[in-house]
């Protein structure tokens, strides 16, 4: 039978925030599937294509912007839907994100995980 | 031709055989009078000379007393031009002469020249032969106007050169006798003398700013027309490892690989501008480049300078400080984003497991956790402001649709504190050009200042128009007002008022100042009404024609204000 649930891919390399976003976002229904660097986040969203990432930029082996470009690059990445989900917000990785169609680019500390939520499923509804 | 050399060493008289010169008859009376003449003429011509600033003029001024003084087919001048380096030619004709006369007349001057003259002057021999003169008169082919039957040579000096020659020739046998000859040299004596003491003056002007340019630490290279350079200081030389003079520019142009150097300095000479790029680089040092058009004393631009300006080290500190900021704004946010995302698990609807007072703690927590936040978000952007450097860039844009989507992030907060939002927009405005991220932090600021300053329950009110050759944005809101006494101080950094302190503790003080800081950058302005207890109302000005454009070093960082 195949799986109703949306699945997420959040690739998060502190432990912290990872475990408070996979809590809510299992609450509201999703199966989660996690990475803490670029690298395996790369591979586990080409193996078992999430209907959403929800992608850090500082990240250990390979940074956030990198592994969005190298995602485009798949046939089933390029329209895979990307959030960017980080603590810079500078206007270059802002532009980066956007050039590689991510479709939000969210600052972490300015959201509830209530509002990130809501965001996220704004997108998956899109 | 026969050649006879007077006793004065430096003029050359050729005239026919036999020509009597000195024995030419004349009345005492007629000696007299063309004495008094001569002697006018001196007098004037060296007062006409003191406002000639070259030779070439100088000789102008000499012609016209030539022309009324002595007999002549034509008198041609080779000078040398000092301040264009190069030769000219110019022959005055009195009456019709054939080219062949005048070939013949460019050619016994060009040798005299090429004799008299120093090797440095002359330079190649080829460019003095290839001269056109200039002619001032009727060429004929009339086969009588060929033959040169009385002429002589005078030279032109400045500072004991011979920089040119003046050269005075008839069609008529027996002419010039040695007192016209003489008088011809005085006046050419006279308008050197003039000339050479001003470029003495000159030359020791241009001699102390040498020494000025040379000593400075800024690269400064000086060109001509053709774009050769003439002249490069210590620092220039340093900074480009290219030697001080005699290359092209296009070899200092492909240091550059960030700009098209050449295509700057054509643009500076051709539209004579002063151009600036204020950061440009070579191999892993950073300038300021400026391009000056040069203009001679006649107004026309005769060549150009490149000044550069070393920033290495504030680039090197820029970088640093933005490395700094992207590195606080990580490490400090990512536990502020645990704090606050744990704090708000403990306190959802869900939770029931805490007791009023461990829940009054936890709410403690987490108003502290979001003032951390909003001082950090502040900090970030001032340092920015702070330095004068963030860019702005417009395109053309609806103001509407960017306040729109401004708004948009205000939306959580305006619930928050239950606060509606009214909206009036004015249709079918012009979109003009804006800095959207700019324009964002302004409607940021504003709204979510009118949203934080009125009580729970309230109303703000946000309009956008187009009032005559300004578009204007109207915030206002039925909140706490900001005391009078306080009016004047609201858009200094730092500055919260006194009655709304003790209400919010989560004000930067920032707000209003970086809104001020970007309008006066951008070419808008803000004004405001406001009366404590009742409500403020701020008003945004900007000109249809849009933001100005700045080259900044960084686009100012996204604001967030709530």
């Amino acid at each position: 039978m195949q799986d109703e649930k949306n699945k997420l891919l959040i690739v998060e390399d502190d432990e912290f925030l990872l475990n408070a976003l996979e809590r809510s976002f299992s609450e509201h229904g999703y199966d989660i599937l996690k990475a803490t660097d670029g690298e395996k986040g790369l591979s586990l969203a080409l193996r078992e294509h999430p209907d959403l990432i929800l992608l850090d930029i500082v990240l250990p082996k390979m940074d956030g912007i990198t592994m969005l470009k190298k995602l485009r690059k798949d046939s089933w990445g390029e329209t895979a839907k990307v959030v960017m989900l980080s603590n810079l917000d500078r206007v270059d990785y802002q532009e980066a994100s956007f050039e590689n169609n991510a479709s939000r680019y969210l600052v972490k500390t300015d959201w509830t995980l209530d509002q990130l939520t809501k965001k996220v499923l704004e997108v998956l509804s899109e | 031709m026969d050649q006879i050399t007077t006793l004065q060493p430096n003029v050359t008289i050729n005239n026919k055989p036999g020509a009597a010169v000195e024995e030419n008859i004349v009345s005492m009376e007629e000696y007299l009078q063309r004495v008094r003449i001569q002697q006018m003429a001196i007098k004037t011509l060296s007062e006409e000379l003191t406002h000639v600033l070259d030779l070439g003029e100088a000789v102008d001024v000499v012609n016209k007393y030539l022309w009324e003084i002595i007999d002549y087919s034509a008198a041609t001048y080779i000078i040398y031009n000092i301040q264009e380096g190069r030769f000219e030619a110019r022959s005055y004709l009195k009456e019709s002469v054939s080219s062949q006369f005048l070939t013949q007349v460019k050619k016994e001057l060009v040798e005299y020249i090429q004799k008299h003259s120093e090797e440095a002057i002359v330079g190649s021999a080829a460019s003095i032969s290839d001269l056109v003169p200039l002619i001032f008169g009727v060429v004929t082919d009339e086969f009588s106007k060929n033959n040169i039957n009385s002429s002589f040579i005078t030279p032109l000096r400045v500072g004991g050169k011979i920089v040119g020659a003046l050269m005075v020739t008839s069609t008529k046998e027996d002419l010039y006798s040695k007192e016209e000859i003489e008088f011809a040299d005085m006046l050419v004596k006279i308008a050197s003398i003039s000339v050479a003491r001003i470029h003495t003056f000159i030359q020791s002007l241009h001699s102390r700013t040498e020494t000025l340019v040379k000593s400075i630490s800024d690269g400064v290279v000086m060109f001509d027309q053709n774009y050769q350079v003439t002249f490069a200081n210590e620092a220039m030389m340093k900074y480009t490892g290219l030697p001080d003079e005699g290359y092209k520019l296009e070899e200092l142009s492909r240091l550059f690989d960030d700009i098209k150097l050449m295509g700057l300095v054509k643009k500076s000479l051709k539209e004579n501008i002063y151009i600036k790029i204020p950061r440009t680089q070579i191999s892993r040092f950073w300038y300021e480049l400026g391009v000056i058009p040069i203009v001679n004393y006649k107004g026309t631009v005769a060549g150009g300078a490149i000044i550069l300006h070393d920033i290495t080290s504030i680039v090197q500190i820029d970088t640093a400080k933005t490395e700094f900021v992207s590195l606080a704004s990580h490490q400090l946010r990512t536990p502020l984003a645990a704090i606050r995302w744990y704090t708000e698990m403990l306190l959802s609807k869900g939770n029931d497991n805490l007791t009023s007072d461990q829940r009054e703690f936890v709410e403690v927590i987490l108003t502290s956790n979001k003032r951390m936040i909003n001082l950090v978000n502040s900090l970030l952007n001032v340092s920015r402001l702070e330095l004068g450097t963030f860019a702005v860039d417009p395109k053309n844009a609806d103001l509407i649709e960017v306040t729109e989507s401004a708004l948009e992030e205000l939306i959580p907060y305006a619930e928050e504190k239950k606060i509606t939002l009214e909206k009036n927009y004015q249709e079918n405005l012009d979109k003009l050009p804006l800095d959207i991220g700019l324009m964002s932090i302004i409607v940021q600021n504003l709204v979510s200042n009118a949203i934080k300053y009125s009580p729970e329950g309230n109303k703000v009110y946000l309009s956008v128009s187009r009032e005559d050759a300004r578009y204007i944005i109207r915030v206002k809101d039925s909140g706490y007002g900001i005391p009078i006494e306080q009016q004047q101080q609201i858009f200094t950094k730092l500055f919260r008022a006194d009655n709304v302190k003790t209400k919010h503790t989560e004000g930067t003080g920032l707000g209003l100042y970086i809104v001020k800081s970007i309008l006066d950058t951008v070419g808008g302005k803000i004004s405001f009404k406001s009366k404590e207890g009742e409500g403020t109302e701020f008003v945004v000005e900007l000109p249809v024609s849009g933001m100005k454009s700045r080259e900044g070093i960084k686009p100012l960082e996204k604001y967030r204000v709530y």
